[in-house]
């Protein structure tokens, strides 16, 4: 099941990839291309993962999310600036984004800790400050997006671990309540988009544009879309449309059809975690499987709402379907480990 | 609360997102009114001034001055560089070696502050490229939208080395001449206006009318089509009195003349801490029938196509701070005391007023002695003539342009000492300066140029409220022969010495050709036969063996002039000083056709200023003969 959604969203990266450049299938696009071969790594990878034990992934979630910090680390440090936002580390010829595997790794060091600990105050304080050592980091690349994902995913698990709902709420608050302090940490072009995200017309050529794009694009597709191919393409202009805003791209050649197949594709996957989750009563499993889970589809999710324009516009990958070697090979990798915790329960009952 | 129930409640809440997400789907795509129509939605209109082809600016026998050429130019548009650092310079460094420029200078102008020039307003990087060279750079850039080429109607001036550009001045754009401005009718921010000159003062008849079209643009601005237009009226071509050959001729021999004054000056090394010598000087021509300007020249002048090409901030730059000022038309601004230049002009009024007669015989020693009218015991103040003259009378005064014959008319013999000559009254300083304003010194003449001083003409009221002193004789000595705080430009020169030519008719000078063949002027309340003894005063001044200004005389031609050459600047060590050097003419004679005044900055009146008013009587009578 998980196998299948996730072969169905890397397909649709694919047309998706190639349509936005208006050729047809005969000769593919090097994005495509590229999409393809990470597809095939990520593949790879993630059969990889669902053949390790879970328990030997538990043994090593805190050497990897200390190798996550390393990474953030590095990328404050060294990083390459790409859009104003300093996110990406340089591998010889290949670069990527830290982020997308230190979010993954901070998610199984929770759980870690949860497995470990009853839920309780000190605990509690514990799991808050390994969160937010690479929330913060992100945060400073900066990458609201990313850190908005990585909060909510945090604060479902510290849920199901077992605390209060009172202090889930608190949590919630206080996430909130520290946005101004956020706001004054990122720099000013993206508060201008939250700002033309309230109104498209203060920058007609800025994030403005992009917002204004956006809206054409999905009033004009209608339910079944333009249709692949078709010409009149108004995220052409639009630098990151096959990443950012892949999903308006997708909306506005296949329509609400299209749309509601991925958000199908979506439920899919997160149903199936939250079934995996229930099923399971080992502790780092279940608490890992539902952050996983909850870290794929607040992704999806936020995406969705930034292409939609319910969300201010935040530079964020839809999983699997946006162009990114990163993106694309770290979503495999969280598939691998709900598997791998999947066959688990499995073998040992 | 079971761990299936905290599951439960988790997975409501994102179920409850995702079919949230796909309600705002639905409604966006779906239900939410298309909002433009099929390949129109892509399109939006906006309405295009289109700019007016400027008005030529001809001399007065239809030789072009200022013109305008088609050309291409390349642009950028810095909004539209990819963000990213390194494909930004791969773009610079493509577009730095096909058209050959600098990429630090590209770099410059992308870095330019983008909080106050807008991002998406086109810069220019290269003018007056050729059809080849566009053809070759946009085949390599045209896929980069932040790169253009459009075809251009650039100014273009045809008044190098001629000493006009002060007359013909320049463009420039109008957001940058004033930033509030751009609500004017007609004219865009970024349209050219006249600045200085007569593309200043002709703007009205030059600009034309702006036109108009719609067209259909994609919101990142690239037009596709054009819907509509009205289109736009050329400017009215301006026709200037200029003679443009003729004032190239002078041009010629003042420079000359200018290069031999600071040659035969003192040595610059010797001028005791105040530079360099500036080659400085002007000259105007203008006809005494009309008050028409048939050649006004300045130097240092400058090439005013530095202000309409791109690529040439540098000259720019180096004009606007160089120390001699190229951009200051001496003509019509340099403000210096007129010197002997203004004795005809005291002559005249002492005959007017009464006080002398020609017959007048005042006899120069070489000094006049003034006591000290506070302290008659200390030593009382010498006024020293040029030349010790003898006895002069009215005529030869102005011939030999004697100074202690124009004190004396002036403010008459010092109190308590023996006249050497005939004892008669001062003028008085007041009657000095009614007359000198009968002449248009102290006023602007009213030629159609931006940039005109109006000089000054000193009286008992000024010295009292401008330099708290009380008006004293030695004074009115000096208003006498020219000096002290008078100030006049070589423009009030020439319409004086206009008004001296045609019998008291002070003509406002003129630049711009009328058809109607009116022209406006103040008669100037003095009997003729004033007018022609000073007329033939300064005849004899020019041709004489002994007349100061014979030098300004050209050949088998009468004319009149007078020379003036003022002392300037503090003394030098051994009590002499920088001198200038002005004279004024008119001719030929019997019926005078022209004035003249030229200025030197450093020169002598006689032997640097009266050669240029030679060959400019010689060029003139040349080109009248043709």
């Amino acid at each position: 099941m998980l196998f299948f959604s996730s072969f169905t969203m890397v397909l649709i990266g694919v047309v998706s990839l190639q349509t936005s450049t208006g050729e047809d299938f005969s000769s593919l696009t090097s994005s495509t291309i590229s999409h393809v071969a990470f597809g095939l790594i990520g593949l790879v990878t993630m059969i990889t993962i669902t053949h390790m034990p879970s328990d030997m992934l538990k043994a090593i979630s805190p050497s990897g999310y200390l190798f996550g910090l390393l990474l953030l680390a590095l990328v404050i440090l060294v990083g390459d600036e790409s859009f104003g936002a300093r996110r990406w580390l340089k591998l010889g010829p290949l670069s990527f984004q830290p982020m997308e595997v230190a979010k993954i790794t901070t998610i199984l060091m929770i759980a870690f800790i949860g497995s470990r600990y009853r839920p309780g105050f000190i605990p509690l304080c514990l799991v808050l400050v390994i969160a937010g050592i690479p929330t913060f980091m992100i945060l400073l690349q900066p990458d609201l997006g990313s850190t908005l994902v990585l909060i909510f995913s945090c604060i479902l698990m510290i849920f199901l671990w077992g605390m209060p709902w009172k202090t889930v709420i608190a949590l919630i608050l206080l996430s909130v309540g520290l946005l101004p302090v956020a706001a004054s940490i990122i720099p000013s072009y993206q508060l201008d988009r939250i700002a033309t995200f309230i109104d498209p017309s203060r920058d007609p050529l800025g994030s403005g544009y992009t917002a204004k794009q956006i809206d054409i694009a999905l009033n004009g597709s209608g339910f079944w879309g333009n249709g692949f191919f078709s010409e009149s393409q108004a995220l052409a202009g639009i630098s990151v449309r096959n990443s950012d805003f892949v999903f308006a791209q997708w909306l506005e050649t296949t329509g609400a059809f299209g749309g509601i197949l991925v958000c199908g594709l979506v439920i899919l996957v997160m149903s199936r975690g939250i079934a995996l989750a229930t099923n399971h009563n080992m502790a780092f499993n279940q608490l890992a499987i539902l952050g996983l889970t909850s870290l794929f589809t607040i992704q999806s999710i936020v995406h969705i709402g930034v292409n939609t324009r319910f969300i201010p516009t935040t530079g964020i990958t839809l999983p699997l379907i946006s162009a990114g070697g990163s993106s694309v090979i770290s979503v495999f990798i969280l598939i691998g480990l709900l598997q791998s915790m999947n066959r688990t329960r499995h073998e040992y009952p | 609360m079971e761990k299936s129930a905290r599951i439960t409640i988790i997975s409501l809440i994102l179920i409850t997102t995702m079919i949230f997400s796909i309600g705002i789907i639905i409604k966006k795509t779906v239900v939410d009114p298309t909002q433009v129509i099929d390949n129109d939605r892509l399109l939006q209109e906006s309405v295009e001034q289109i700019e007016p082809v400027r008005g030529n600016i001809f001399d007065k026998n239809g030789e072009l001055l200022a013109g305008n050429i088609s050309s291409l130019e390349v642009l950028i548009i810095p909004g539209f560089f990819p963000k990213d650092d390194g494909k930004k310079y791969e773009i610079l460094t493509l577009l730095a070696d096909t058209a050959d420029l600098d990429i630090s200078w590209l770099e410059s102008i992308l870095k330019s502050d983008l909080s106050i020039n807008d991002p998406y307003e086109p810069r220019v990087i290269k003018q007056d490229i050729s059809n080849r060279e566009a053809i070759r750079l946009g085949s390599l850039l045209n896929k980069y939208p932040a790169f253009e080429i459009r075809p251009v109607i650039r100014r273009q001036y045809h008044v190098m080395n001629s000493g006009l550009a002060h007359v013909i001045g320049y463009l420039g754009r109008l957001d940058s001449i004033d930033q509030n401005i751009n609500t004017l009718a007609n004219y865009k921010p970024t349209s050219l206006i006249g600045v200085s000159g007569v593309e200043a003062t002709q703007e009205q008849s030059l600009r034309g009318v702006t036109g108009e079209s719609v067209v259909q643009s994609d919101l990142t601005g690239r037009s596709y089509s054009v819907k509509s237009s009205k289109s736009s009226q050329a400017g009215t071509d301006v026709t200037l009195t200029i003679d443009y050959q003729f004032q190239l001729e002078g041009f010629k021999s003042l420079k000359k003349y200018i290069k031999a004054g600071i040659n035969d000056a003192r040595d610059p090394s010797m001028r005791e801490g105040r530079g360099a010598y500036i080659p400085e000087g002007a000259f105007v021509v203008m006809d005494v029938r009309t008050g028409e300007i048939l050649a006004l020249a300045s130097t240092p002048d400058y090439d005013p196509n530095i202000f309409s090409s791109a690529d040439r901030s540098d000259e720019l730059n180096a004009v606007l701070s160089a120390p001699q000022k190229p951009l200051v038309s001496r003509a019509t601004m340099s403000l210096e005391p007129p010197g002997s230049t203004f004795k005809p002009l005291v002559a005249l009024a002492a005959l007017e007023a009464g006080t002398a007669h020609p017959n007048t015989h005042i006899v120069s020693t070489g000094e006049l002695l003034v006591p000290n009218m506070y302290y008659p015991e200390a030593d009382p103040i010498i006024f020293r003539d040029w030349y010790p003259h003898g006895s002069l009378d009215m005529a030869r005064a102005i011939v030999r342009s004697s100074d202690i014959y124009f004190y004396v008319l002036a403010g008459g013999w010092p109190p308590g000492t023996v006249p050497t000559g005939d004892d008669i009254k001062g003028l008085g300083s007041e009657n000095i300066a009614t007359w000198a304003s009968r002449f248009g010194f102290g006023m602007n003449t009213g030629l159609e140029v931006t940039t005109e001083s109006s000089g000054l003409v000193p009286s008992e009221a000024w010295k009292k409220n401008v330099m708290n002193e009380a008006w004293t004789l030695g004074d009115t000595y000096q208003f006498g022969i020219g000096q002290g705080n008078l100030l006049s430009t070589p423009l009030q020169l020439a319409v004086y010495t206009g008004a001296l030519a045609n019998g008291g008719t002070r003509l406002k000078p003129t630049i711009i050709k009328n058809t109607d063949g009116t022209h406006a002027f103040e008669k100037i309340p003095a009997k003729t036969e004033h007018f022609s003894f000073i007329r033939d005063a300064m005849v004899a001044t020019a041709s004489g063996p002994d007349g100061t200004a014979q030098r300004a005389k050209p050949d088998g031609y009468k004319i009149g002039a007078k020379t003036g050459t003022a002392e300037f600047g503090p003394p030098y060590s051994d009590g002499t000083y920088d001198e200038h050097g002005f004279v004024i003419a008119f001719g030929p004679i019997p019926n005078p056709e022209i004035a003249i005044a030229v200025y030197i900055k450093h020169g002598n009146g006689a032997y640097h200023a009266s050669p240029v008013a030679k060959d400019i009587f010689e060029a003139y009578l040349a080109s009248r003969s043709e």
